[in-house]
């Protein structure tokens, strides 16, 4: 091939080139470049839109993992255990204004969901605490986690519903309304009422380590004092520092009576889902190995 | 390394500031990685081609060895960059490679170190991400730098690039060319090299900007392995030896002839196919040159790079394309892995991440339910029995295809009288309105549990956001 031809193809296909690239620069650049009209959208903003879209995906997947327990399924809140997050004052600014919060509602959320609640804000009107969320505070979620769960609570924001302002201090607490009524089972009659419909996944597990097992009883014990003894005790008798605040009360692990009524795959069941109603988060994040060391260390209270 | 943060708790923020803020980013990205599956592509082309042709053979036996080398440092370039997206896919492609290492012998010593070394740890974290980081701009960089200078250097100063044996090697001295005959650099070698480079440069740029783009999972989650994660593509052959579809077989066949269990306390699988089976291979493959010459000796004759004289050589080069595509399908999830059928079914419509195949540069598959849309997935409860006739339209269509893959598994277990697939098995697809522009899809399957831990039930969520378009 003679140089000229060379040299005429490597230009013919440099100015080529250029085609993908002015098809792209109108992609990411048509905003900034004024092609793009105020009404369209310019590829590069579908696409972030496309992403955060996923990120709400991502945060309502979270939200039925650990949310749901205390504030409700669509985020209605559960009366007497923790508010409704499915609310206008929240995202438009009145609450923020109320409790004199410097920045927006995603900071507000976020810092909420991350670090939770010290102290109840209204122990008059919730009995849960909100716990901390964020693996920065002990909790089970990583901070990109937490930004894509306060991204989808924010998506609540245009259709939320009015709900009636917070009712004054002092207002008397309302019962907790437990998780629904299960329907009875013969089988499982005697058993606990939390275990009266453990899901199929968890029925008939056991436990990879003998309860005499020294080595996986002392991994259970630093696990269930970093974990489980602010509320349930180091004793296990539930009556960890954090309990007064809690009803239901912790479980009293020392109770042989209580615990026969908790088989071990129940047990599993609650440790690593928990249940509508009750106090605990679930500690599906620890891993399963985790769990199960823990919990022949707890199961040993009542031997 | 102007936008991307080495970092745990950045490095996939930064992806998704790369592809949605920065102009050009997601060119930039999705031309990286198409060059990179090039790159690896073209080496082991290049280096099928050189065995073929014998043109290893003498004076170029130490270039081959280079080759090889460069071979390798491709490979790890490609593998290291892997990791840095931070995403479901190359974390647990990345956690699949390196727990090969772990089990190189002696297990104690020598995996527990590699482990260490690789992965900063015992699993990938923070120190792992930052080495791969380290790995991927600077090590291998360095490394290919100085390797390819000198496999350059050696073809161009010292013995030249191998012509065609009918050519080099021609009795006849009119037709033979020496491949030591100089080129002048100006204009022959540059135009040239400049327009195979402007070619590419538009073909690689046409495609990553028009057919292909980069996937991005989800956020890496230590906690959640997806199901069927895969090494990339050309480490396949490695995954699939890891799944031992030859050696166990045959020692467990042996055992039972003589009634003595030869895997249980003697054999260590991971060990012989992750870590010492490709280093033997690749130990060999260095040496190929010499083996070669050392055979020609031992028959007593001429070295030849010519096909008809080295019928051996190529067909020893034909087994090795053969084996490498076979096991780099030993290496897919189609073979020898699955999960539970109501789970694969679960799959199959909804993954929980985009699959990508396990042929380059073809785009990931979202699955139909995402592919069909936000818009089309109208509200409702739908008994997929009701689908099994009447089809038309997209999303009946879908339903159709739904109820045809849970009706096989309960014709297989009919078949198979409840050996294998799901006894009456029924599934609903529930789409529920979840918040604003946010549907809940649920696939509900229900099946009558024939074993103990069976528990005839699976339910498939996923969400789905009006404007998360899959393409």
């Amino acid at each position: 091939m003679s140089t000229q031809i060379k040299i005429l193809v490597g230009l013919l296909f440099t100015f080529l080139t250029c085609l993908p690239i002015a098809v792209v620069t109108y992609n990411d650049l048509g905003r900034d470049l004024g092609m793009v009209g105020s009404t369209q959208k310019s590829v590069i903003e579908q696409r972030a839109d496309a992403l955060s879209g996923r990120q709400i995906e991502v945060g309502a997947d979270l939200f039925s993992q650990f949310c749901i327990v205390c504030h409700g399924k669509k985020g209605e809140g559960i009366s007497g255990v923790a508010p409704a997050l499915n609310r206008k004052d929240l995202y438009d600014g009145r609450y923020l204004k109320q409790i004199a919060w410097g920045g927006n509602a995603q900071t507000f959320l976020k810092d909420t969901v991350s670090g939770g609640r010290p102290v109840q804000s209204r122990p008059d009107l919730y009995a849960a605490k909100m716990p901390t969320w964020s693996n920065q505070f002990g909790g089970p979620m990583r901070p990109d986690q937490v930004d894509s769960l306060v991204s989808f609570l924010l998506n609540w924001k245009d259709q939320a519903p009015e709900i009636n302002a917070w009712p004054p201090a002092g207002t008397p607490r309302p019962t907790p309304t437990l998780g629904p009524t299960p329907t009875p089972n013969p089988a499982t009659a005697n058993l606990h009422p939390y275990c009266q419909n453990v899901p199929a996944s968890f029925q008939g597990k056991t436990a990879p380590y003998k309860p005499d097992d020294k080595a996986a009883l002392a991994a259970g014990k630093t696990a269930f004092e970093s974990y489980c003894a602010a509320c349930h005790g180091l004793g296990g008798r539930g009556d960890g520092v954090a309990a007064s605040a809690l009803n239901p009360k912790p479980a009293n692990f020392t109770d042989k009576e209580f615990m026969q009524k908790i088989p071990l795959d129940c047990h599993f069941y609650l440790v690593s889902e928990s249940q509508p109603g009750s106090q605990m988060p679930p500690w599906k994040a620890l891993g399963e190995d985790t769990i199960w060391k823990v919990l022949i260390y707890e199961r040993n209270f009542s031997q | 390394m102007v936008f991307y943060i080495p970092a745990q708790s950045e490095a996939y923020e930064s992806m998704i500031k790369i592809m949605t803020e920065i102009p050009f980013g997601q060119l930039m990205r999705d031309i990286h990685r198409v060059g990179a599956e090039l790159m690896v592509a073209a080496v082991m082309l290049h280096m099928l081609r050189v065995f073929l042709t014998g043109s290893y053979k003498h004076p170029r036996e130490f270039t081959w060895v280079t080759g090889v080398v460069l071979l390798i440092i491709t490979w790890l370039l490609s593998y290291s960059g892997y990791l840095l997206p931070w995403d479901q896919l190359s974390y647990w492609a990345v956690t699949i490679g390196t727990s090969m290492a772990k089990s190189a012998p002696p297990k104690e010593i020598a995996g527990y170190i590699t482990n260490l070394l690789l992965r900063g740890g015992d699993t990938i974290a923070q120190n792992g991400l930052l080495r791969f980081y380290l790995l991927h701009v600077i090590l291998v960089p360095l490394a290919a730098i100085i390797f390819i200078s000198v496999h350059y250097y050696r073809i161009s100063r010292l013995h030249g690039i191998s012509l065609p044996a009918g050519e080099e090697e021609n009795p006849d001295p009119a037709v033979r060319k020496a491949a030591k005959e100089r080129l002048d650099y100006l204009p022959e070698v540059l135009t040239k090299e400049l327009m195979w480079a402007a070619i590419l440069t538009f073909v690689i740029t046409a495609f990553s900007v028009f057919v292909f783009h980069a996937p991005l999972e989800h956020h890496a989650d230590p906690y959640r392995t997806p199901l069927h994660t895969t090494a990339p593509w050309y480490f396949l052959w490695i995954q699939g030896l890891l799944k031992d579809p030859i050696v166990l077989p045959t020692l467990r066949f042996i055992g039972g002839v003589i009634g003595f269990d030869l895997v249980k306390d003697f054999y260590d699988s991971p060990a012989w196919q992750g870590v010492i089976i490709p280093s033997v291979l690749i130990l060999i493959w260095f040496g190929v040159p010499y083996i070669d010459e050392f055979w020609d000796k031992f028959m007593g004759r001429q070295p030849s790079r010519q096909g008809k004289n080295r019928k051996l050589g190529v067909t020893v080069g034909m087994l090795a394309i053969v084996s490498f595509v076979i096991l780099t399908y030993f290496g897919t999830p189609f073979y020898a892995v699955s999960a539970p059928p109501a789970v694969e079914i679960g799959q199959e419509f909804m993954p929980e991440e985009c699959v990508l195949p396990a042929i380059p540069l073809i785009p990931d598959d979202c699955g139909i339910v995402r592919k069909m849309g936000f818009e089309k997935l109208t509200v409702g409860t739908y008994d997929l029995t009701a689908y099994a006739t009447k089809n038309s339209g997209e999303f009946e269509q879908m339903l159709a295809k739904m109820n045809a893959a849970v009706a096989h598994q309960s014709q297989l277990a009919k078949d198979s009288k409840n050996q294998s697939g799901l006894p009456d098995a029924k599934g609903v697809l529930v789409i529920e309105d979840w918040q604003s522009n946010l549907k809940k899809v649920s696939l509900q399957l229900r099946w009558t549990p024939t074993r103990a831990g069976d528990t005839g039930s699976y339910d498939r969520i996923i969400y789905l956001h009006k404007e998360s378009r899959y393409e």
